[in-house]
């Protein structure tokens, strides 16, 4: 791994990428997750997503890319935390592969430039239409989060958690906010997000011809004013807040919300990942051991702690009578947890799991890409082989220490 | 002795091992070796179609879910399942059921040979009781449930009952409450024995593997060469369509139509016509058609829109389905499209564009571990090799693909089925 600023605020990480058939080139633009530029941010990706100056037309963009063997770009937004990423991704086959001898890493550089820095524009905005159009397919998106039945539950829970935080502002922006929205605000958005922004360049590849280059070329003279990452936001504790929601469905679904009350240190993060996995990451855990298997009482049933809002989550599929009994089992076992014995197997057999899991991350393309972003947001720079020295080093006392701060804020159901 | 065949591919200057064991087991080898880890694939050409059989000459009808239900119990045995074996190596396992196969997996990066022993052992020691059975009922009864929520998953079955008679590919692939109420201790061991035997098996693993691993995890397993006569029973299917239009009400936001086309089958899919039908189906709906970009401009589709070639060893479909506000314009509009494109055929500029991001797409299936070795089980119970795809793909003419495009897409032969949300 070779990391560089290329300029104030921009910095670019080169990967290794001999392994892989692809090249891959990613931007991530970080910023702030306001509530006011919520929903702009949602459908600038897909407005920038249709083409750009070279190319300024959804279906001549799609030949362009068809005709790079394939090549597939694409623009979406993520919110981490307290933060939001826009990123945009250009992946391709390597050189070698191309029939012709072309260069098609140098064209793939210029093509997620072309989008980023030169997009389609009249009249001192995005282009009218295209924007009507995206609108109209954010609106759809939003109001299509109810078809997928585990994750509208999961949705609700984290509303009901996160409240007003910036950690709860939603990643596809608010329907009342969509009609506001003009070409010229939109494109003052843009803009800024252009200059005011952490920026985050990652290339997984066999070779770097010309493509440092071209970006520190491209961010040359940016000014970087305003461009700040927000640290973590602790969830407050509360009383156990129950909710439950009628809607027609053949299987019942139940959330849970946990939150540490404070900030976990780098270590304690290491320890929380060990615990969760024990409680319910993997397939021999507690809560996949003892709530879907022995009692039956579910499909699936799974934890996982988001280091970045230090909140643990835990979603069931169960059938609807059962949603209070499955409730109460995951409460148990995560008592079970800290008051009861958790044998050396179980510990020395999660770390198995975990460690196994931290040298895949270098089988996938976008494996190290995705470990380093968010090592950047966080502000920290630990490989994955550091991060197994500091699971490998977690102890029983420990597990039961950190599963010790988690409090149940939010219990969410969802049945008949 | 084994029996070792070396497959090479020029295009992408790589090669992969088959070998055939004793034991009559076959191995599929394909060494990465600037990989960590490795994905590892035990796979029987039994899934959920497979309904009628003969063993040994004797005939046996099952139950609709059997082969996944069976899946489901070969991940335990006496003395205990699967995933507690799996969690002493740290190994990342799974197992899978689909309408032609079912496979057993794990990945790992380390305890390799270890997990080998885990994965060959378990899924050649079937142990089944009526109690066992029992408590399966309702864990896959939850499954089944889960799947009934899904408006995706309805619309797939709504098109393929609405195409097929007599195929199994128009049940669920996990069966029904009722269906699986029927399964026993006895139907288990008989599935078993006919699809479990080393010799109707694939061993196929990708990564940073040698074949000698493999041949020495497979002789450590012990398999005695046990060969019985499997014949699967290939259903009578008629070239009519059950019914031509169905919609159903879930609670969704915005409606999902599908629109299938029950395609000619002659004796055996080929890999030539898969792979035509990929072409078309990307040229008549992809992202570059005009089908495509005028809709979404229209705001009758959004990205959710696509077209897939559904087909297996002796069924073949094409569907087109997508969320839209406007149900019967979307149906009028992709008809009228394929009424364009069968009319006017498809031009050389289109097919270039679209073989060009086939040929990329191709290349990518080779890079990741798991994508190999499940394409190796896939074409091995097919009959082809890895490369078949690749090579069968460079003989591919804008003649063939014209002369395809003629017989598919027969208008009595189409069924619409739309999911609307709940009425208010």
């Amino acid at each position: 791994m070779e990391r560089k600023s290329i300029q104030n605020n921009v910095s670019l990480t080169f990967l290794p990428g001999d392994k892989f058939k692809r090249n891959r080139i990613s931007v991530s633009f970080i910023v702030p997750n306001d509530r006011e530029k919520a929903t702009m941010f949602a459908v600038l990706p897909t407005l920038l997503e249709r083409g750009y100056q070279d190319y300024p037309d959804m279906c001549m963009f799609s030949k362009k890319l068809s005709s790079m063997y394939g090549a597939s770009f694409s623009a979406a937004t993520a919110v981490v935390g307290r933060n939001r990423y826009l990123r945009f991704t250009i992946q391709g086959i390597r050189n070698q592969y191309c029939l012709n001898g072309e260069d098609l890493l140098a064209e793939m550089t210029d093509v997620i430039l072309g989008v980023i820095f030169r997009p389609c524009v009249e009249n001192d905005g995005f282009i009218s239409d295209w924007l009507e159009v995206e609108k109209v397919k954010l609106r759809e998106e939003i109001e299509g989060e109810i078809n997928d039945k585990r994750g509208y539950c999961v949705k609700n829970a984290q509303r009901k958690f996160f409240k007003d935080s910036k950690n709860g502002v939603e990643r596809l922006g608010y329907p009342e906010d969509i009609d506001g929205i003009t070409p010229q605000a939109l494109y003052e958005c843009y803009k800024q997000l252009i200059s005011d922004s952490i920026v985050e360049i990652f290339v997984t590849a066999d070779e770097d011809t010309t493509i440092t280059e071209k970006f520190t070329a491209a961010f040359a003279g940016r000014k970087t004013a305003a461009a700040q990452i927000l640290p973590i936001e602790v969830m407050p504790k509360t009383e156990v807040e129950n909710y439950s929601e009628s809607l027609d469905i053949v299987q019942g679904k139940v959330c849970l919300f946990y939150t540490t009350e404070r900030q976990l240190t780098e270590d304690e993060r290491y320890i929380m990942l060990v615990a969760s996995s024990i409680f319910g990451g993997t397939a021999s855990s507690r809560l996949f051991k003892n709530v879907r298997e022995k009692q039956s009482l579910c499909y699936y049933c799974a934890a996982a702690y988001n280091g970045f809002t230090a909140s643990m989550r835990v979603d069931s599929g169960v059938e609807h009578e059962n949603c209070d009994k499955t409730v109460a089992a995951i409460q148990k076992e995560l008592s079970d947890l800290i008051n009861g014995e958790i044998t050396e197997k179980e510990i020395n057999e999660t770390k198995l799991v975990l460690l196994n899991s931290l040298d895949a991350i270098y089988d996938g393309l976008h494996g190290l890409e995705a470990w380093y972003l968010n090592e950047a947001v966080r502000g920290t720079n630990v490989s994955p082989q550091q991060a197994k020295e500091r699971i490998s080093a977690v102890t029983e006392q420990q597990i039961k220490d950190v599963l010790k701060l988690l409090h149940l804020n939010v219990v969410y159901k969802l049945t008949k | 002795m084994q029996d070792i065949k070396i497959i090479k591919s020029d295009v992408l200057n790589e090669q992969y091992s088959l070998i055939k064991t004793d034991c009559g087991l076959t191995i599929a080898c394909y060494p990465m070796p600037k990989h960590n880890g490795i994905h590892a694939v035990f796979a029987t050409n039994f899934g959920s179609i497979n309904r009628q059989f003969s063993v040994d000459g004797e005939e046996y009808t099952v139950p609709a879910g059997i082969a996944h239900f069976l899946e489901h119990k070969m991940f335990e045995n006496e003395d205990g399942d699967a995933f507690e074996k799996f969690a002493k190596t740290g190994a990342n396992a799974n197992a899978f059921t689909s309408f032609d196969k079912t496979c057993y997996i794990f990945s790992a990066t380390s305890n390799i040979d270890e997990s080998l022993d885990i994965l060959l052992s378990f899924v050649t020691q079937p142990y089944f009781t009526k109690e066992t059975v029992d408590k399966e009922q309702g864990i896959i009864g939850q499954e089944i449930k889960m799947y009934d929520d899904s408006a995706s998953w309805r619309v797939l079955f709504g098109i393929l009952e609405g195409l097929y008679h007599n195929h199994s590919v128009k049940e669920d692939i996990a069966g029904s409450v009722e269906s699986i109420a029927e399964i026993t201790p006895e139907m288990l061991y008989k599935c078993a024995e006919a699809f479990y035997s080393p010799s109707e098996m694939l061993l196929s693993v990708a990564g940073n593997i040698t074949q000698q691993q493999l041949i020495d995890a497979v002789e450590r397993a012990g398999f005695t060469a046990e060969k019985h006569e499997v014949v699967r029973k290939r259903i009578e299917e008629p070239d009519e369509i059950v019914y031509a239009e169905k919609s159903i009400n879930m609670p969704i936001s915005i409606p999902l139509v599908a629109i299938g086309f029950k395609e000619k089958v002659g004796d055996k899919i080929t890999a030539k016509q898969e792979i035509i039908g990929d072409i078309i189906i990307d040229i008549l709906t992809g992202s570059t058609s005009d089908l495509f970009n005028k809709l979404y401009d229209a705001n009758v589709v959004n990205g959710t829109f696509e077209g897939e070639v559904f087909s297996g060893s002796d069924y073949y479909s094409t569907i087109i389905s997508g969320e839209t506000n406007d149900p019967p314009l979307l149906v009028s509009e992709v008809q009228a499209a394929i009424d364009k494109i069968k009319a006017e055929g498809i031009s050389e500029e289109q097919f270039s564009i679209s073989k060009n991001a086939m040929y990329g797409s191709m290349v990518i299936d080779f890079e990741n571990m798991e994508e190999v070795a499940t394409s190796m089980v896939n074409q091995y119970f097919k009959g082809n090799t890895l490369y078949n795809s690749l090579e069968t793909f460079r003989e591919i003419t804008l003649e063939d693909v014209n002369c395809q495009l003629k017989e598919m897409f027969r208008p009595d032969k189409r069924t619409v089925f739309t999911v609307y949300p709940m009425e208010a």
